[in-house]
C-alpha cells in the first residue's frame, strides 16, 4: 500500500518482525516488498466434507499459486483426516495438508489474499520454517547426552552444596538459641 | 524453660531440569503434538516453568509453538467440559 511506508519502524522493516509474533504475520511491522527469500511452512485445514480429490486439487492450486510468484515449493503433504482439538464452525474434524516452500513477503502477501476468498479452508497457518525436525536430529547425532552428563556433574554439586550448607549452619543457630535463653 | 524445638530442615528445592534440553531439542516445533501436550495443564493452559522446569528462553519458544498448535486446532484453548 502506498503511503504507509511512513509508518515503518527503522528497525523491525527488514522482516525479523517475524520472529517476534505467533502467527508469524505482522503487516504493520513488516516492509511489504522485502526482497528477501526465506522458507516458510504453510498448513491449512480443509474442510472434512470435501473427498480425496478435492482436496489434492486444492493443495494443487496452491503449489500452482506459489510456483506463479516466484517461489519453490520443497514439500508437500496431505497429513489427512484429524479430529480438532475444539469444534470450528460445528465441525469436529478437519484435512491437513502441510506445505514448506522458499519465496518472498510477496509470495506470502499473495497467499493470505487468496486464502480470505477460499470458504473450503477453516484455519491456516504461514510461519517462517526452522527446520524444526532436521536441526532436532542434528541436535540429537551431535550433542553429548545431557541425560548422561548430567547426573555425575548434579550429583556431585548436591553433595558438596549440602555439606557446605550443614556446616556453616551449626554455629549460628547454637548461638540464637542461648540468647532466647537468657531472655526467657 | 526453653522448649528444644528442632526446627524442620527446609531444603531448597531441587531444581528441575529442563526438558527440552535433556532431550536435546533445539526448535521447538509446532507441529509436535505429543510433546507440547505434556507442557498444558489439565485445563488447557500453559503450564508454568515453575512446574515444568523449563528455561526461560525455552518457555519463549515453547509459549509460542502452544498458540500455533492452538490455532491449528492440535490443541485446546480450554477444555470445555471442565468445571
Amino acid at each position: 500500500m502506498p503511503g504507509d511506508s511512513e509508518n515503518h519502524h527503522p528497525f523491525l522493516t527488514a522482516g525479523h518482525a517475524l520472529h517476534r509474533t505467533w502467527l508469524g504475520r505482522s503487516e504493520d511491522t513488516v516492509h511489504r516488498e522485502d526482497p528477501q527469500v526465506r522458507k516458510y511452512e504453510f498448513a491449512y485445514i480443509l474442510d472434512p466434507g470435501l473427498d480425496d480429490g478435492a482436496v489434492a486439487e486444492s493443495m494443487a492450486r496452491y503449489v500452482k499459486l506459489i510456483q506463479d510468484q516466484g517461489g519453490e515449493v520443497t514439500q508437500q503433504d496431505i497429513w489427512g483426516r484429524r479430529k480438532l482439538a475444539y469444534e470450528i464452525n460445528k465441525k469436529t474434524d478437519g484435512v491437513y495438508v502441510y506445505i514448506r516452500m522458499r519465496g518472498t513477503r510477496k509470495v506470502v502477501d499473495e497467499l493470505h489474499r487468496a486464502l480470505r476468498f477460499d470458504e473450503s479452508i477453516m484455519r491456516n497457518l504461514i510461519v517462517i520454517d526452522e527446520d524444526a525436525e532436521r536441526r532436532n536430529a542434528e541436535a540429537r547425532a551431535h550433542m553429548p547426552n545431557p541425560d548422561a552428563v548430567d547426573r555425575d556433574r548434579d550429583r556431585d554439586r548436591d553433595r558438596d552444596r549440602d555439606r557446605d550448607r550443614d556446616r556453616d549452619r551449626e554455629r549460628p543457630e547454637r548461638g540464637e538459641r542461648a540468647d532466647m535463653r537468657m531472655g526467657g | 524453660m526453653a522448649t528444644q524445638r528442632k526446627k524442620k530442615e527446609k531444603k531448597p528445592a531441587r531444581k528441575k531440569p529442563d526438558k527440552f534440553y535433556l532431550d536435546r531439542i533445539v526448535v521447538i516445533d509446532w507441529k509436535d503434538e505429543r510433546r507440547l501436550r505434556r507442557f498444558i495443564t489439565d485445563r488447557g493452559k500453559i503450564a508454568a516453568r515453575r512446574i515444568t522446569g523449563t528455561n526461560a528462553r525455552h518457555q519463549r519458544q515453547l509459549a509460542i509453538a502452544i498458540k500455533r498448535a492452538r490455532h491449528m486446532a492440535m490443541l485446546p484453548f480450554v477444555k470445555e467440559h471442565y468445571r
